[in-house]
């Protein structure tokens, strides 16, 4: 158990890889990658003060919205600017739009920020999904990359695809898991904590990588 | 239902299915870019043998123009110059048909040197720097290291139309007091190291000049050759050329050097 612990407490840490790259390698980023350096720090920001609220045992669940409501623009544009395809701008605005006035109206339900935001956790899930298989869709027709590994947009499509596949079934379950015991559930938080650890070491080597494209 | 097992499914199934995206992705990838490298290579190939033949039948008509010339012109104009001797023509007309067919000679020459055919590679060069020499009065510093004279047949002409080449573009824009060059032909490498102490090669590039280099380039990309040139402003002008060949049993192996 003490290892659990551990691992638990060292894991919102993993964000400062990430963080440390864009710190080295900025210079050198694409306006992509600018948008999921975006991501990055709401990421840091989410999870700083969300840290610090648990660390004063007050409730850090209303950050989960805010997160949501903001991650799904930065990433998908970071997406659209990676593959290069302008089409459909009005269409693809339009959704994030849509998606972020949604986001707020529910946020706005009395009691909806003491529980998960599963539905717009879901959909801003599928949706981050969606763009990231759309992005190897495009590898598979269009990329000119010699060697894919070398490519920033392939660490983070394959670690934003990765984290919101694992996370998907957690995040819609998280409020029948959340009223269960502590103790009963930890494995689903560690699980989750191992995802983000995985998905930020991921983009933390795509955005390295941005030097050698 | 029992929320485990829910959890565990459902996540399994995601987390398979993107990893099974990612890597067909990286698979797909691979293979379309070889394919893309076969295609690429194929395409290559086959410019290279387009150039191959362009050279090669330019070549044969630049042998036979020459022929012609010496053979019928030449025979023509020595008959006239006969001719002109035997009914005691003047001597203007004879002094005419005399510069006339030195030109003439000089042009089925440059057409195509019979001495590579009859006395081989070193001694056509040899033939060609010392007319150089006359001509710009360039020091020209040579040697040769050849171990395997046979098996350079194929690639005679083309050495010898890159050293014309260089040369001329030493003599019309480098201003250049030196040049010099070594031809190693040994186990199956035929190597070209040219310099001279010219203006370099971007002051000949700004000049607008034509430079020859794109026939070198074609010429060496059709002996399945690699070029390196090392040049910049007023500090001369270096081109190393390496050419394969079939090498097959080295004999009579002899190095020589020559100045000129």
């Amino acid at each position: 158990m003490t290892l659990v612990k551990l691992l638990l407490a060292v894991s919102p840490f993993f964000i400062l890889v990430p963080l440390t790259s864009i710190l080295l390698r900025y210079r050198y980023f694409t306006p992509a990658l600018k948008w999921f350096a975006g991501y990055i720090l709401l990421c840091a920001f989410t999870g700083f003060v969300s840290y610090a609220l648990w660390c004063l045992k007050k409730n850090n669940l209303w950050l989960l919205p805010v997160q949501t409501t903001a991650e799904l623009p930065l990433i998908l544009i970071g997406f659209r600017l990676g593959i290069g395809n302008y089409k459909h701008a009005f269409h693809f605005y339009g959704l994030l739009a849509g998606f972020m006035s949604f986001s707020i109206l529910y946020s706005l339900v009395p009691d909806s920020i003491c529980h998960f935001n599963s539905l717009v956790q879901n959909i801003s899930s599928v949706l981050i999904i969606s763009g990231a298989v759309r992005f190897f869709f495009h590898v598979q027709r269009e990329m000119k990359t010699e060697n894919i590994f070398r490519s920033p947009m392939f660490w983070i499509a394959s670690a934003t695809l990765l984290y919101y596949a694992g996370t998907l079934f957690l995040f819609s379950l998280g409020n029948i898991i959340i009223r269960k015991p502590l103790q009963a559930t930890i494995s689903f938080w560690l699980f989750n904590a191992f995802l983000a650890a995985l998905q930020y070491t991921l983009i933390a080597i795509g955005f390295w990588r941005s030097k050698t494209t | 239902m029992n929320i485990y097992l829910v959890f565990i499914a459902g996540t399994e199934a995601m987390l398979l299915s993107a990893v099974a995206i990612i890597l067909f992705a990286v698979a797909y990838q691979r293979k379309q870019m070889k394919q893309q490298k076969e295609k690429q290579s194929i395409e290559l190939e086959h410019q290279r043998a387009l150039n191959e033949n362009y050279i090669r039948t330019t070549e044969d008509e630049r042998r036979r123009i020459a022929s012609d010339l010496h053979d019928e012109i030449g025979h023509s104009l020595l008959s006239i110059r006969l001719q002109l001797a035997r009914f005691s023509g003047s001597e203007n007309s004879r002094q005419l048909v005399d510069e006339t067919i030195g030109k003439l000679r000089r042009i089925a020459y440059d057409l195509y040197p019979p001495d590579l055919a009859l006395f081989g590679l070193q001694a056509a060069l040899d033939e060609l720097l010392r007319q150089a020499q006359q001509s710009s009065g360039l020091g020209i510093e040579a040697s040769y290291t050849i171990t395997d004279r046979e098996n350079l047949t194929g690639h005679e002409l083309t050495v010898y139309r890159i050293i014309q080449e260089l040369l001329n573009n030493t003599i019309r824009h480098a201003e250049a007091s030196l040049v010099s060059f070594q031809l190693t032909a040994a186990a199956g490498q035929l190597t070209v190291s040219y310099s001279d102490n010219g203006r370099g090669f971007e002051a000949r590039v700004k000049k607008g000049k034509g430079l020859g280099l794109l026939s070198i380039e074609n010429r060496i990309k059709a002996a399945r050759g690699q070029l390196q040139v090392v040049s910049s402003a007023q500090k001369g002008f270096h081109a190393q050329i390496c050419i394969p060949y079939t090498a097959q049993q080295e004999k009579n192996g002899h190095t020589e050097n020559r100045p000129h």
